[in-house]
């Protein structure tokens, strides 16, 4: 009984550790690999980040979708998105674009390379980058819809320029 | 240009007297406050904005930081200046100079712009990093200082107090003075930039603060930042903001 007892505390503690220490720090929905495109659903996403570009551009309640990105020591990449619907619940949105630098994604994550941030209307192209040889590393393309909470919908992301060559298949014969 | 940092922890200082220059009006002022330009900040952020180092500073110094957003900018437009040297602190006390002279007809919150952020690596879900903000803002024409605290004990998770700059047109101090805990405590003191302050008669006192669900300061931003669609529709790249002395530290009273 004590046992048990002490486990329910532990796991209470846990708990709250799990869902306060950590949450401010973000999780990618997905990977984006060359050459893409990549079709996503904000809508899917959650509202993990108020703030984005070390807490220097505040985007508001709407979900977000993170993809997370890997870049070489040669890079010259420019993202696009389109949300193709009319902003709304379920429908669409207003695209506000991020791509953050970072070993773990978090709202701490700075915006530094070339055109890191962009936002348009529904319907229009949104584009960040070129990267232009930014360091190489794990970086984070952040989509949502910085005005309206309640926005959300389809997107497509396409991908101008290089990635690192992503291997698909190795084998020693 | 005085550049101060020390990161020791047991050194009660963690000082970056970020654009003081002690001595003539007249001072050559430098081109570029980050590091990467031979200042003393971090990093820098120059997004649809303007950002310089001007002649005089605001507290007999030589130079000072003139930031200012382009009129009809996005919302991300930013002129920022960010020091990463703080780590988690457990407490934090900071002060800045702020002239406001250029700005006028602050007549509505819906003209509003972020001044300074000081943010956590981590912090609740839903809620941003930040464990104190102030903002520009106002409602009568004259500027006020909102400042708004991580804090846990309430339901929006912050706590928020407007201070009316004493100066409504020229430069005032502000510092501020935040412990970690689940009863910390924020001290603030909002002044004309030649008043004397002391440690012990801030002009006002938050206690029963709980901002253990953040994980303590780790950069501190100043500039224009965050600004609403008021803001940028209405004030132009000519209308400028101006900081001088920043400075920093885990334990002892700043002042002037």
């Amino acid at each position: 009984m004590k046992n048990q007892f002490i486990m329910a505390v532990l796991a209470t503690v846990l708990a709250s550790v799990g869902s306060d220490a950590f949450a401010a720090a973000c999780v990618a929905n997905a990977i984006f690999t060359a050459p893409g495109p990549a079709a996503g659903n904000t809508c899917s996403g959650t509202d993990q980040l108020t703030d984005v570009c070390g807490d220097g551009t505040p985007i508001g309640g709407a979900k977000e979708f993170i993809y997370s990105v890997s870049l070489g020591a040669t890079n010259s990449a420019a993202f696009t998105v389109n949300s193709p619907g009319v902003a709304g619940a379920g429908t669409g949105f207003n695209p506000y674009v991020a791509f953050m630098s970072g070993a773990a994604c978090n709202s701490l994550d700075t915006c530094a390379t070339n055109n890191a941030e962009n936002s348009g209307n529904a319907q229009t192209n949104v584009t960040v980058g070129p990267t232009a040889n930014a360091p190489a590393g794990t970086y984070f393309l952040v989509i949502t819809d910085a005005g309206a909470a309640a926005n959300c919908g389809p997107f497509t992301v396409a991908l101008a320029g290089t990635l690192p060559v992503t291997l698909q298949k190795f084998s020693v014969e | 240009m005085k550049s101060f940092k020390m990161k020791a922890l047991a050194v009660a200082v963690l000082g970056l007297t970020g654009l003081g220059m002690a001595g003539s009006a007249f001072a050559t002022c430098p081109t570029d406050p980050a590091q990467s330009g031979g200042g003393p900040w971090s990093s820098k952020a120059v997004t649809q904005a303007v950002q310089a180092i001007v002649a005089p500073g605001l507290n007999a110094t030589g130079c000072k930081l003139q930031v200012a957003l382009n009129q009809g900018s996005a919302l991300f437009a930013k002129s920022t200046v960010t020091d990463t040297s703080p780590v988690d602190e457990p407490r934090y006390r900071a002060r800045f100079y702020i002239d406001t002279s250029e700005i006028s007809g602050l007549t509505s919150v819906l003209r509003s712009v972020k001044i300074f952020d000081a943010s956590s690596t981590t912090g609740p879900a839903g809620l941003s990093g930040e464990e104190v903000r102030v903002q520009l803002s106002g409602t009568t024409g004259a500027p006020t200082a909102v400042i708004t605290i991580a804090n846990s004990t309430q339901t929006s998770g912050f706590s928020q107090i407007p201070v009316a700059l004493p100066v409504a047109a020229g430069v005032n101090r502000i510092e501020f003075d935040l412990t970690q805990g689940t009863n910390a405590t924020f001290r603030y003191w909002v002044t004309a930039a030649t008043t004397v302050t002391t440690d012990a008669a801030p002009t006002g006192t938050i206690t029963g603060v709980n901002n253990t669900g953040w994980s303590g300061v780790t950069q501190a931003s100043m500039g224009e930042f965050g600004a609403n669609n008021g803001w940028r529709a209405n004030y132009t790249s000519s209308t400028h903001l101006y900081f001088d002395e920043f400075d920093s530290r885990r334990q002892t009273f700043i002042g002037q």
